[in-house]
């Protein structure tokens, strides 16, 4: 599998992991965009869903986050965090 | 204390519905622990949707719902607008907490290990996460509290709900009581209680109880005309007794009347 | 006196810094820190931890450490108060705890899981556990009992309901504080919630990485001064002020302005009819988190200014959570009577953030009020003025 479909692959599984583990409300994974901002203005996450995706992500993909400092900019949008996710799995 | 509002959340419904509801038989529900099905009054998750009141409310468990419910609605009775205040106390008091999280919480440590667990599910596990949610959805900044025990909480909640009013630490004070039903409380039930098989609750000799859950609040203040609820002498009483925390089920169902 | 005062007639206290006050006076004045790993229990969750040492895991099989480590406490609060015998007396129990009130026990959840049945040993323990019903069972007392579990600020809570209580005339004396032990599950908890560190905390440190947990538990044994007189007792220290303020902000983070914290503060005060002028130290909640310690420090140095003596002493006992409001209250309290307070331990640099400066090592105490402040996961704040009268 080529990494763009791979990480169209891991983009689709986080949105529908975090509408799920995060209990999000009057949202489908379908309608969060591949630049949405988790926290702040887009999808208005706070710092307790931070620590919960660092679970998630652990749970899902086996990994750890070990700076919670650094991944402000990791977990920025689901793009990104699919990068990070990519990053530490296949990369 | 003066009544200024209740509100009510039982197997029976919500609030005024609740209390104007016919006698029905408990639901018997089907338990892993035992081939008897198991009688219980379950609040029913039509009652527990309210988007206007809990949306907003994504991470709260159903213990949380159910008291920050009650408390709305107790609120909302007494047409005062609370939001902002800083006058206002919760007192809310419970024998078993949020237990259903606690256990969800041992889950996670028996299936992820202990470094896997949700800190979600943790945060949630805590007693005093239903007043936090409480707070949020209503706004109330005085001070807010969780008291629990198995003899009379709720009656320890009104004896300090009094003093607070009488010393002029709140203005008004949300004041509740609530508990919700488990599996592993239904297995200690099971076996503390004479469960009443037919579903029938008998206070004689012996009694028989079916395990319930809901969650009940008063809106109180220190004017002594209009409806009253005062505790002036208290007794303790040394058994284990139902799911249900104390009387504030059957205060608020007396006084909704 | 202050009106609604009301004196301490007695105290006691256990955690990693000692059994007892002297102990723990003396052990914080040399500056140890006994922090290490979990040795209670197993678990992969390898952060260090302040436990009690020289107090077995269980004394009986069933029954909660948190009660035997009250019990500790008690008996040494009880003893100085000269409460050996309770009969006829109108005597109160208002404690704090987060871990006892839950039946946090994987053995039994474990084993209920697995066969659908399990042995009743622990349940038992958590039925007749609850801290204020058997501690007043077995004392035979006949006063309010309540159990608050306001998380990280129940033992200060407990004072304030004791506080009310006396000042209502509910009873004559009141037994008030909190207790908690180390247990699994919380650990898992806190390291879940990204908030514990995996070195020695460092309360109001520039470079502080999180909160390590606790144990222990902190009495007080409070009365009306008519009862003190009966009871040919003289206490130049009491509670003369309490204030509780709920954040309305967020489930587990404080609000950033403090604002709950500063309205607690100022209702204690009021309680108290002081200014902050009049306070000679903060014993703050100060945990070692960053988010704890920058609300909490900005708030004192707005309504205090930058020279008020501020100090944590989890840096000694780690955060005790349901006890740290009574263990601090105890340290408060000793701290006006002796005259010192020891040093901040685990500070080392100023944060500019913050812009308050604890207390570097043992300093002299020269004033008659102290305030204990404890913020709590949830949004609750409280606020627990102690005073010293000077002796008639």
């Amino acid at each position: 599998m080529d990494k763009e479909t791979k990480l169209a692959e891991i983009r689709e599984r986080l949105k529908v992991l975090l509408v799920d583990q995060l209990s999000l409300e009057d949202i489908t994974p379908e309608e969060i965009g591949d630049d949405c901002e988790l926290f702040g203005a887009g999808l208005g996450l706070d710092s307790l869903d931070a620590v919960e995706i660092v679970v998630m992500l652990q749970r899902n993909f086996g990994m750890e986050v070990k700076d919670m400092e650094k991944s402000r900019e990791v977990f920025r949008t689901i793009g990104t965090l699919a990068d990070y996710v990519y990053s530490k799995t296949e990369g | 204390m003066k009544i200024l509002g209740t509100g009510l959340i039982c197997a029976r419904g919500r609030s005024q519905e609740a209390a104007c509801a016919e006698w029905q038989l408990p639901d018997f529900i089907d338990v892993p622990f035992q081939k008897e099905p198991f009688p219980v009054y379950a609040v029913s998750a039509a009652t527990l949707t309210d988007k206007a009141v809990l949306g907003g409310m994504r991470r709260a468990d159903r213990f949380s719902k159910m008291a920050t419910l009650a408390a709305h609605d107790a609120v909302a009775a007494s047409g005062l607008n609370l939001k902002d205040s800083e006058r206002t106390g919760i007192i809310f008091a419970t024998a078993f907490g949020p237990h259903n999280t606690t256990f969800r919480f041992q889950d996670d440590i028996i299936d992820y290990g202990d470094a896997g667990v949700s800190p979600t599910i943790f945060s949630n596990s805590v007693h005093n996460a239903a007043v936090s949610y409480i707070s949020l959805a209503l706004g109330i900044k005085g001070p807010t509290w969780t008291n629990t025990g198995f003899c009379d909480p709720f009656e320890q909640a009104v004896v300090l709900a009094q003093a607070w009013l009488a010393e002029g630490r709140c203005d008004t004070i949300l004041l509740g009581g609530g508990d919700e039903l488990g599996t592993v409380m239904e297995y200690i039930c099971s076996k503390k209680l004479l469960i009443a098989a037919d579903g029938k609750v008998r206070i004689n000799h012996p009694p028989a109880y079916v395990p319930g859950e809901g969650a009940a609040f008063f809106l109180l203040n220190k004017a002594t005309d209009g409806i009253q609820l005062d505790l002036s002498s208290k007794t303790q009483a040394k058994r284990f007794g139902n799911m249900l925390s104390g009387r504030a089920l059957d205060c608020a169902v007396q006084a909704l009347k | 006196m202050i009106p609604d005062a009301v004196f301490i007639t007695g105290m006691g206290v256990v955690s990693a810094a000692g059994i007892g006050v002297e102990a723990s006076l003396a052990s914080m004045a040399a500056s140890e820190r006994n922090i290490a790993p979990v040795s209670l229990f197993s678990s992969p969750v390898k952060l260090p931890v302040f436990e009690v040492r020289g107090v077995p895991p269980r004394t009986r099989p069933g029954k909660m450490r948190t009660l035997d480590l009250l019990e500790i406490a008690l008996a040494e609060a009880l003893a100085s108060a000269g409460l050996n015998e309770t009969a006829g007396l109108r005597i109160g129990v208002a404690l704090g705890t987060t871990v006892a009130c839950q039946l946090n026990d994987l053995g039994f959840y474990s084993s209920f899981r697995e066969k659908l049945a399990a042995p009743f040993e622990s349940v038992d323990g958590f039925l007749e556990g609850n801290l204020a019903e058997a501690t007043a069972r077995r004392l035979g007392l006949t006063g309010p009992t309540m159990v608050v579990v306001n998380a990280c600020s129940s033992g200060t809570d407990a004072i304030g309901a004791a506080l009310s209580w006396l000042n209502a005339g509910l009873c004559d004396i009141a037994i008030a504080g909190g207790a908690d032990e180390m247990n699994r599950i919380p650990l898992a908890g806190f390291k879940a919630l990204s908030v514990a560190s995996s070195e020695p905390c460092r309360p109001f440190d520039k470079n502080r990485s999180g909160l390590n947990l606790g144990e222990g538990a902190g009495v007080l044994v409070m009365e009306t001064a008519e009862s003190a007189v009966k009871r040919g007792l003289k206490s130049t220290l009491h509670v003369c002020g309490y204030g509780s303020s709920a954040d309305a902000y967020h489930l587990t983070a404080p609000h950033p302005e403090g604002e709950g914290l500063i309205r607690a503060v100022n209702a204690a005060l009021r309680q108290a009819n002081l200014q902050p002028a009049d306070i000679a130290f903060i014993n703050a909640h100060g945990t070692s988190t960053p988010d704890n310690d920058r609300v909490e420090g900005r708030a004192l140095l707005k309504l205090f200014g930058p020279e008020i003596k501020v100090l944590s002493t989890k840096g000694y006992t780690g955060h005790t959570l349901g006890a740290a409001g009574g263990i601090e209250a105890v340290f408060t309290a000793a701290g006006l009577s002796k005259g010192w307070i020891p040093g901040s331990a685990g500070f080392q640099a100023l944060d500019e953030e913050i812009g308050l400066l604890p207390t570097l090592g043992k300093t002299e105490i020269a004033g008659r009020y102290a305030l204990s402040t404890s913020l709590a996961f949830g949004g609750n704040n409280s606020a627990l003025i102690i005073g010293l009268e000077d002796s008639q």
